[in-house]
C-alpha cells in the first residue's frame, strides 16, 4: 500500500473513531456536528480509497532525505526562534533566526542576504512600532 | 434604488484610512502576486493580523484590493519567466512567455494591463449591481438552508482540490470539526479541550489562516534549492498602458475572456482558474486561419487575462450574499469579514451599508491603482521574481509569526499558526485541500446553529422536515451535482493522465 493511505488510516481513522465515542459524552445536541463530521471522514476516506485503489495499491516506501526533513528542521528553528524572541527580544532573534535559516537552506551569497537584513528591520521596525504601534517582544537586547 | 444607496457610500472612498488601505492592499497584492509559487490567498492571510489595527472597511478594502491585484501581478511571472505568479494566470503563461521570447514582452504586460484593469471593473461593477437583490435571497433560508449552505460551499470548495473531491472533502469536515473545539455556547461543555485553557475558548480563525496558507507556504519553498529563481531577468519599460491599435486587434478576444470570468466568478469554486481555460479553448475554437496559438498568440493572452481579473468581482458576490466563497481567496476574505464581527446575507447589506458599498466601490478603485502602481513597478517586479527561494522561505516564516504575535500578544496563538501550518504543509503534499478545511472552520458555526435549529424546529425528524423545503431540495441537488460532476471528471483526467500522483 502506498504511504498516503498509510497515512490516511494511522492518522485520520483513529482520531475520527475517537471523535464518534467522545462525542457521546456531550449532551444539549453538542455531540451533533463533531459526530456528523467523523462519520462523513470515515465514509469519505472509503469513497477516496475507492476512487484511487489502482494508486493506493501500488507498494510505495517512505524515503527519508536530507531534503525531506528540511521542513521539520525549519519548524524546529521556528520554535527556538520564538523561545528566542521572548529572551534575546524581537530585532536580534529575527536577525539571528534569517541568517541561520537562509545559510541552512543553502543560500552562500553573503552580500544578497545581509542587504535584505538591512533592508529587513528597519522595514519591520517602521511598519510594526511606527506605523501600527504594536509592542514587540523585548528581551535582553532589543 | 440599490444603486443611488450605493452611490451615497462613494464618499466614503476618500478618506485617508481607505485610501491607506488601497494602497496597501494593492502594493502587497501586486507584490506577492508577481512571485512564483506565492498566492493572493496567501498574501491576504498575512494581511488579516495586520488588519486588526484598522477599521473594518478599511481592513476589508485592503483585502479585497490585494485579491484584484494579486491576480493581475500573476500576470508579469508568468508572462516575463513562464512562471505563473497565480494558478489563475497558468493559461497566460503559454502565450506570455512565447510572446517574451519573440521581444514582445511589453506589448504582452500592455494587453494584460487592459485586459485586466477592464475586466475588474466591469466584475466590480456587476457585484455592485447584483450583491444587493441576490442578498435577499438569503431570506429564503431556514435552519436546514444554512445547515445545507454550509455543505454545499464546502463540496464547491473541496471540488477544486486536485480534481480529488473526496479529499477535499475530509479537508472541509475536519474543519468544520475544528470549530467545534471549545466551550459550546448551549450547554457550557468544554468539547475536545482536554482541560486546556487555551483551546476552551476554541481556535482562532485567524492563526489557522496564517498557519495554512503563509507558514505552510514557507515550509514549501523551503524544498527548494536556494539558488533558485525560477528564471532569469527581463527589463521592462513603465510605459505598461495599451495603444488603441492594439485593444482594437484584440476586442472580441476581450469580450469573450471577461463573459467567461462574470459567468464563472458566480459560481461558487469556479473562479479565475477555470474560467481562464475555458475562454482560452474558447479563443482557440474561435481562432482564425494564421492565429499561432502556442506559440505567442495576443489573442489568447488578451482572453485569459481579461477572465481572470473578470472573475474576481463576481465571485465576491456568492461570498457577499450567501456566505459562499466563489474561490479560496474569497473563502480568506470570508474568514476575515467574520473575524471583524460581520455576517454575510442581508443583514451585512441592512446593517451595514457603510461597510459592503464602501468595500465595493474599494474593489473598483483597486482596479485602476493597480494599473497605476504596476506603471512605476514594473522594472522593479520583474526583478522581484528572481529572488532566492532560500531568502524567501525564512521571511515568509518572519512575517507570519510576528503577523500572529501582534494581534493578540499571544504566544500560544503563534504555536496553534505553527501547528496549522504543519497540518496545511501535510495536507499540500497529499493533495488535501487547504482552502476546504479552513471553509470548514469558517463555516462551522452557521452549519452548528443550523443543525441545532433544525433539531428543534423539526421535532426531531430533521429529514422530513428538510425535504419539505424546496430551497434546501434545490441545495442538495446542487450538492449531489457537484460531487457527481467533480468526480465524472476525476474519472476523465485519470484516464488522460492529467492527475498529479504523489
Amino acid at each position: 500500500m502506498s504511504k498516503t493511505i498509510i497515512i490516511r488510516n494511522l492518522i485520520i481513522l483513529p482520531i475520527s473513531i475517537f471523535v464518534i465515542i467522545e462525542s457521546k459524552n456531550y449532551t444539549d445536541h453538542a455531540n451533533l456536528l463533531p459526530t456528523f463530521c467523523a462519520i462523513g471522514v470515515i465514509i469519505f476516506s472509503i469513497l477516496d480509497f475507492f476512487q484511487n485503489k489502482d494508486t493506493y495499491l501500488i507498494p510505495n516506501k517512505f524515503k527519508l532525505n536530507s531534503n525531506n526533513l528540511r521542513p521539520y528542521l525549519i519548524v524546529l528553528f521556528s520554535v527556538i526562534y520564538v523561545y528566542l524572541i521572548l529572551f534575546l527580544g524581537f530585532f536580534t532573534s529575527t536577525a539571528l533566526y534569517f541568517i541561520f535559516t537562509s545559510f541552512f537552506l543553502g543560500v552562500r551569497n553573503y552580500k544578497s542576504l545581509f542587504l535584505t537584513l538591512i533592508i529587513l528591520i528597519p522595514l519591520m521596525y517602521g511598519f510594526f512600532v511606527i506605523f501600527l504601534k504594536t509592542n514587540l517582544p523585548k528581551g535582553i537586547i532589543i | 434604488m440599490y444603486i443611488f444607496e450605493a452611490l451615497s457610500y462613494f464618499e466614503n472612498l476618500f478618506s485617508l484610512g481607505v485610501l491607506l488601505s488601497l494602497f496597501i492592499g494593492v502594493l502587497i497584492g501586486l507584490v506577492i502576486g508577481a512571485i512564483p509559487g506565492l498566492s493572493p490567498p496567501m498574501a491576504i492571510a498575512l494581511l488579516i493580523p495586520v488588519s486588526f489595527n484598522f477599521p473594518a472597511t478599511e481592513a476589508l478594502i485592503m483585502m479585497v484590493s490585494c485579491y484584484a491585484a494579486g491576480m493581475y501581478g500573476g500576470s508579469f511571472s508568468a508572462i516575463l519567466i513562464r512562471a505563473p505568479g497565480t494558478s489563475a494566470s497558468a493559461a497566460t503563461a503559454i502565450e506570455g512567455y512565447e510572446l517574451t521570447k519573440k521581444g514582445k514582452a511589453i506589448q504582452a504586460i500592455r494587453i494584460s494591463t487592459f485586459a485586466s484593469v477592464v475586466g475588474g471593473l466591469i466584475s466590480g461593477f456587476v457585484l455592485l449591481l447584483l450583491a444587493p437583490p441576490l442578498a435577499e435571497v438569503a431570506l429564503l433560508f431556514g435552519p436546514s438552508e444554512y445547515f445545507l449552505m454550509a455543505i454545499l460551499g464546502l463540496t464547491a470548495i473541496a471540488s477544486i482540490s486536485f480534481g480529488h473531491i473526496f479529499k477535499g472533502l475530509i479537508a472541509g469536515f475536519f474543519g468544520i470539526f475544528l470549530s467545534t473545539v471549545g466551550i459550546d455556547l448551549y450547554s457550557g461543555i468544554p468539547r475536545f479541550s482536554f482541560g486546556s485553557t487555551s483551546l476552551s475558548s476554541g481556535i482562532g480563525i485567524m492563526p489557522a489562516i496564517v498557519g495554512l496558507f503563509a507558514f505552510a507556504q514557507g515550509l514549501e519553498l523551503s524544498l527548494s534549492k536556494a539558488q533558485d529563481t525560477i528564471g532569469g531577468n527581463s527589463k521592462l519599460s513603465w510605459n505598461i498602458w495599451p495603444k488603441f491599435e492594439e485593444i482594437k486587434k484584440v476586442k472580441y478576444s476581450l469580450f469573450r475572456g471577461w463573459g467567461c470570468g462574470l459567468i464563472l466568478g458566480i459560481i461558487p469554486a469556479a473562479g479565475g482558474s477555470i474560467a481562464q481555460w475555458i475562454a482560452y479553448a474558447w479563443e482557440i475554437q474561435k481562432g482564425k486561419k494564421g492565429d499561432q496559438f502556442g506559440k505567442g498568440e495576443i489573442k489568447g493572452l488578451a482572453a485569459t487575462e481579461g477572465s481572470n481579473n473578470g472573475s474576481t468581482g463576481t465571485s465576491l458576490i456568492p461570498m457577499f450574499t450567501l456566505g459562499i466563497p466563489g474561490g479560496i481567496s474569497a473563502a480568506v476574505i470570508l474568514g476575515a469579514l467574520v473575524i471583524h464581527g460581520l455576517q454575510p446575507g442581508l443583514s451585512l447589506f441592512k446593517n451595514n451599508p457603510q461597510v459592503v458599498y464602501t468595500v465595493i466601490w474599494g474593489f473598483l478603485a483597486a482596479n485602476i491603482l493597480m494599473a497605476v502602481i504596476a506603471a512605476f513597478m514594473a522594472r522593479g517586479m520583474a526583478h522581484l521574481t528572481v529572488m532566492p527561494k532560500g531568502l524567501l522561505a525564512p521571511l515568509i516564516i518572519i512575517f507570519s509569526i510576528i503577523g500572529t504575535y501582534v494581534n493578540t500578544n499571544n504566544v500560544v496563538d503563534i504555536w496553534i499558526m505553527m501547528t496549522f501550518g504543519v497540518v496545511g504543509y501535510l495536507m499540500t503534499k497529499y493533495n488535501f485541500s487547504t482552502g476546504a478545511a479552513l471553509l470548514g472552520l469558517i463555516l462551522g458555526p452557521i452549519a452548528e446553529n443550523g443543525l441545532r435549529d433544525l433539531m428543534v424546529v423539526s421535532r426531531g425528524d430533521p429529514i422530513l422536515y428538510t425535504l419539505q423545503r424546496p430551497v434546501s431540495i434545490c441545495l442538495i441537488l446542487l450538492t449531489c451535482i457537484i460531487i457527481f460532476y467533480s468526480a465524472r471528471q476525476f474519472k476523465w483526467e485519470k484516464k488522460n493522465n492529467k492527475i498529479i500522483k504523489r
